[in-house]
């Protein structure tokens, strides 16, 4: 009888603790991390009598956390992955919307810059054309300057971000290892696992692992290492090492990542959560689009710089910079401004002529097709003698004739088939001293005898309506003038540059885009296995709390028929 | 397979805000009219589009260049037009002027409205674009080109181009001295009698009574008097020269040169007066490879109101007429090149013109939005949101703890 009690109350306590633990499920439904508990139930040892084993009754043997470690490693592996796209598809797309927005536009202020020089170019005289140029011009620097801010507000940004994930890390490092250490404590050395300390622990790491990717190893005592990059431990059993922000050697304005006490710079190993989608998009985006405008504005600055400088300005004197060259360092997006401030300097015109011979009775042309130099020729800018060149054709060939230093060159000419010949001057055999930097074009027929003369423009009756200059200089805009890929030959032109600076932002979002989208789906497919394994269904816990209600009740009936059984032999006695 | 709670939960709530995402973005789509809304959506179309219309805004300039290049084109037709109506006037009036029935009254008159035409002229060579700047000065466009009848050209002979296509330049204006300078020519005659040391003076002169000759003498021609043989010797400065003899010659009798040699000019000569042995005379043509218009006109005028425009008189401004007619092809050979040039202009507006409005298609074509496919979109996407919100409301209602 007294076995009947005893036997009654182990179901009854070992009930109470099911329905403990089915109470404890419920109650957590919604606490992130937790993982579903179950308490096992085991015989209690039967005992030996008159022959036989009889059963004693029932115990809880342990209450198990329903926990798989190969899908929690998953989860983080995933969620690493997820984060570290996220996060680079988050500042991406802040860039791709900057380029996309049409008032930041840089190719729309070149497109426009470039039309206000054909205006130029169509009315040389008019100081309201020449005036919108620079505004444009202007309009067009301030547009690399502001996305040139930009950039480097998102390295700020950047920094910023790197800040406050490389605290959180430290602060749950050191979480995990008081944790680590309270584990060992309370399991006893891993004999009781303490359930909720566990789900603690492995909350944190979860959420570490947005920050950071992380490999762990579990130790027998129930501790938990924790390491990052290739290798770098974060933690290991009860101590912990802290991350840090140390300058770039390079550029002191960016912020890499210092490993321990000594801050080894561990930037290049660290992949993988937040802290990987940050290092990614500063490296593969914000400075590569960056280093693309810096590229595109120096070449802007050089190229039409060195056209300009050809020409001649309303005064009469050689192109100036069109844009500011600092004397210190290169022209970049950042400091990349307008030189001129008077419409009157901008250099339209060129500052040599090709004078005809009136007496001329062919349909000979010359035309100077471009001025290679600044100085094309001795004597200019203008010292004169009026005539600084001159052609004359006697039936097959044109001798030229430098009229200051008096030597000369020839070259041959049929007109019935090189009409449209193009000379470069420099590239002919002279008789001495230094050829003219320039290149004309021949075409017509010219008669014997005929003339020409090619002088430098008068300084003092300045030809004010001459658009030579602006017409090249309208040209650059189509012109291949730039060599990104540094093949050697220009293979580029500025919109071209652009081009390639957006679709390689465009591309990267859209790849990130794409990327997070798939790692979002594989985490959630991995979260719904391991929720499979550790979450709580609430049906199945109603079905558990009736279950357990009932067995209770049963046991509880023990109880009463062993009452029942000695209050019988009571009143036999 | 069991399923926890609350992932039921947050599948469910994270489908509804994927599809609220989806939904607002193509709301948005249908709102902008627009299919790309970042580069990022379509990477290679973006940089299509971006490259097109930096292709659209050039050929919208170059189309922007034609009309101002006919604009001033055009100008310079009206002025070329009217110096023609011009010439054409002056040239009625010399012919006109050139009538021997006039007086000297008449033609003073008639050289009062040729001296008041060419200040017309004058005024037109001196014609100022609505920027004030003179057209017909090549580059040096704050130049007069020609202050005064008398004055040479100032400017110079740049030629501006303006873009109208892809490489394709044309020329907007032309230097006066390639429209109002022409060739001109005059027929001279040369005594060569020196004054005898003693003795009288020859007596005799050369007369060109009728001319049919075009355009300037090739070689300068001698007539020489040998007063022994009675013989006039005719000969040209030709290398081999050609020579021809009049015997006997009687003074006053009137010779065709050309009749003699086909080589000589077309003139019809007499030597008047008594003739000397040895007189000779010289008639050569003066060629003044360009001069102004302007001149031409004026020294024609003033002749004209002195009364010495005769076949006689020296230098012979008969010859006026075909002065005139040079100056006048020089100009109906530049309206004939402006009218090539805008002919050029219109045929590339039409290329340029053709190629925008392909480009504008294929912009609209990668950018902008298939509003039908969009809507229907629309429609099933609410209505997947739908559905998904009143499932979820439903099966969070399901649970064992209701029966309990």
């Amino acid at each position: 009888m007294t076995d009947l009690l005893n036997l009654g109350t182990t179901a009854l306590s070992a009930t109470q603790t099911a329905l403990s633990t089915t109470s404890h499920n419920i109650s957590n439904i919604n606490t992130e991390g937790y993982s579903r508990q179950r308490a096992e139930f085991a015989t209690h040892p039967a005992n030996f009598e008159g022959g036989f084993y009889v059963g004693s009754g029932v115990n809880i043997s342990t209450v198990e956390r329903m926990f798989d470690n190969f899908l929690a490693v998953q989860v983080r592996v995933y969620t690493s992955q997820e984060a570290q796209l996220d996060t680079f598809n988050q500042f991406a797309r802040q860039l791709d919307d900057l380029l996309s927005t049409p008032e930041l536009s840089v190719s729309k202020g070149m497109e426009d810059f470039f039309n206000a020089v054909h205006e130029v170019a169509n009315d040389p005289t008019s100081i309201p054309a020449r005036q919108v140029m620079l505004s444009q011009a202007e309009i067009f620097t301030s547009r690399l300057n502001t996305l040139d801010q930009q950039l480097e507000s998102f390295k700020d940004q950047v920094n910023s971000g790197l800040d406050v994930i490389v605290k959180d890390i430290n602060v749950m490092s050191k979480s995990i290892s008081n944790l680590n250490q309270a584990i060992i404590d309370a399991s006893g050395g891993g004999a009781v696992p303490p359930n909720d300390l566990l789900d603690q622990r492995d909350q944190i790491l979860n959420e570490l692992s947005a920050l950071v990717s992380v490999d762990t190893t579990v130790q027998d005592d129930g501790s938990i290492n924790v390491f990052i990059g290739n290798g770098q431990a974060l933690v290991v059993g009860n101590t912990q090492l802290d991350l840090s922000l140390i300058p770039n050697p390079t550029d002191p304005l960016q912020q890499d990542i210092g490993y321990g006490a000594s801050q080894i710079n561990v930037t290049k190993q660290i992949t993988g959560g937040q802290i990987g989608g940050l290092l990614s998009v500063r490296s593969d985006v914000i400075l590569s689009a960056q280093t693309e405008l810096d590229n595109m504005a120096a070449g802007v600055a050089s190229v039409f710089n060195e056209q300009h400088q050809k020409g001649i300005t309303l005064s009469g004197s050689l192109g100036g910079e069109f844009f500011t060259v600092p004397t210190i360092g290169t022209v970049d997006a950042g400091n990349i401004r307008v030189a001129l401030t008077d419409a009157r300097d901008i250099a339209v015109g060129l500052p040599v002529s090709i004078q005809n011979n009136v007496a001329n009775a062919g349909t000979g042309q010359i035309e100077i097709k471009s001025v290679d130099g600044t100085t094309p020729f001795s004597g200019v800018p203008p010292t004169y003698p009026s005539t600084n060149l001159s052609f004359s054709f006697d039936g097959t060939n044109y001798t030229i004739t430098d009229n200051l230093t008096t030597e000369t060159a020839s070259f041959a000419y049929d007109p019935s088939s090189q009409s449209g010949l193009t000379v470069d001057l420099a590239s002919l055999v002279w008789s001495g001293g230094t050829p003219p930097d320039l290149t004309v074009t021949i075409s017509g027929v010219p008669q014997v005898t005929d003339t020409f003369a090619l002088q430098s423009v008068d300084l003092t009756g300045i030809a004010v309506g001459d658009n030579r200059n602006a017409l090249a200089m309208a040209d650059i805009q189509t012109s291949k003038t730039l060599d990104p890929n540094g093949t050697g030959s220009n293979t580029h032109s500025f919109g071209d540059v652009l081009g390639v600076l957006v679709a390689n932002v465009a591309t990267r979002t859209h790849q990130s885009e794409a990327g997070q989208k798939t790692q979002q789906g594989l985490l959630d497919q991995t979260k719904l296995r391991y929720e499979t394994v550790s979450g709580v269904n609430l049906d199945e816990e109603a079905a558990n709390l009736i279950k357990f209600q009932q067995a209770y009740q049963a046991a509880a009936q023990i109880i009463k028929t062993a009452n029942t059984i000695f209050d019988t032999l009571l009143r036999v006695v | 397979m069991r399923i926890s709670t609350s992932h039921i939960f947050n599948q469910n709530l994270t489908s509804m805000l994927n599809q609220q995402a989806e939904l607002s973005r193509t709301q948005q789509q249908l709102s902008t009219g627009k299919r790309i809304l970042n580069p990022s959506d379509d990477p290679a179309g973006s940089v299509e589009i971006l490259n097109l219309q930096r292709e659209f805004n050039l050929m919208e300039q170059n189309l922007a260049n034609a009309d101002k290049a006919e604009n001033k084109l055009v100008i310079e037709e009206g002025v070329l037009e009217s110096s023609t109506n011009i010439l054409q006037r002056v040239r009625e009036l010399a012919i006109q002027g050139l009538n021997d029935t006039n007086s000297l009254s008449e033609r003073s008159a008639i050289a009062q409205e040729m001296n008041q035409l060419n200040e017309q002229l004058l005024g037109l060579a001196n014609t100022r674009d609505s920027s004030g700047n003179y057209i017909f000065s090549g580059f040096k466009n704050d130049v007069q080109p020609y202050a005064s009848i008398s004055a040479a050209y100032d400017g110079d002979s740049g030629q501006r181009n303006m873009q109208v296509g892809v490489g394709v330049l044309v020329e907007t204006n032309d230097p006066g001295n390639e429209v109002f300078e022409a060739q001109h020519i005059q027929t001279r005659v040369a005594d060569n009698n020196a004054p005898p040391a003693v003795g009288p003076v020859s007596s005799s002169q050369i007369n060109i009574t009728a001319t049919a000759q075009q355009g300037p003498i090739d070689f300068p021609i001698t007539l020489t008097y040998d007063s022994v043989a009675g013989e006039l010797t005719i000969t040209d400065a030709a290398v081999p020269a050609n020579t021809a003899t009049v015997n006997p010659y009687i003074a006053g009798q009137s010779i065709e040169l050309n009749q003699l040699d086909v080589d000589f000019p077309d003139l019809t000569v007499q030597l008047d007066g008594t003739l000397a042995d040895g007189d000779s005379y010289t008639i050569d043509t003066q060629v003044t490879p360009a001069q102004t218009l302007f001149r031409t006109i004026n020294d024609f005028a003033t002749a004209l109101s002195t009364n010495s425009v005769g076949s006689n008189d020296s230098p012979n401004n008969g010859e006026f007429l075909t002065n005139i007619s040079t100056a006048m092809e020089t100009i109906v050979g530049a309206r004939a090149e402006l009218g090539a040039r805008m002919n050029g202009i219109d045929q590339q507006r039409q290329v340029n013109e053709g190629i925008s409005f392909n480009m504008e298609k294929t912009i609209s074509s990668i950018q902008d939005l298939d509003y039908a496919e969009a809507i229907s979109r629309l429609t099933q996407q609410s209505t997947g949101l739908q559905a998904a919100q009143q499932s979820f409301a439903r099966v969070q209602n399901l649970s064992l703890f209701n029966f309990l």
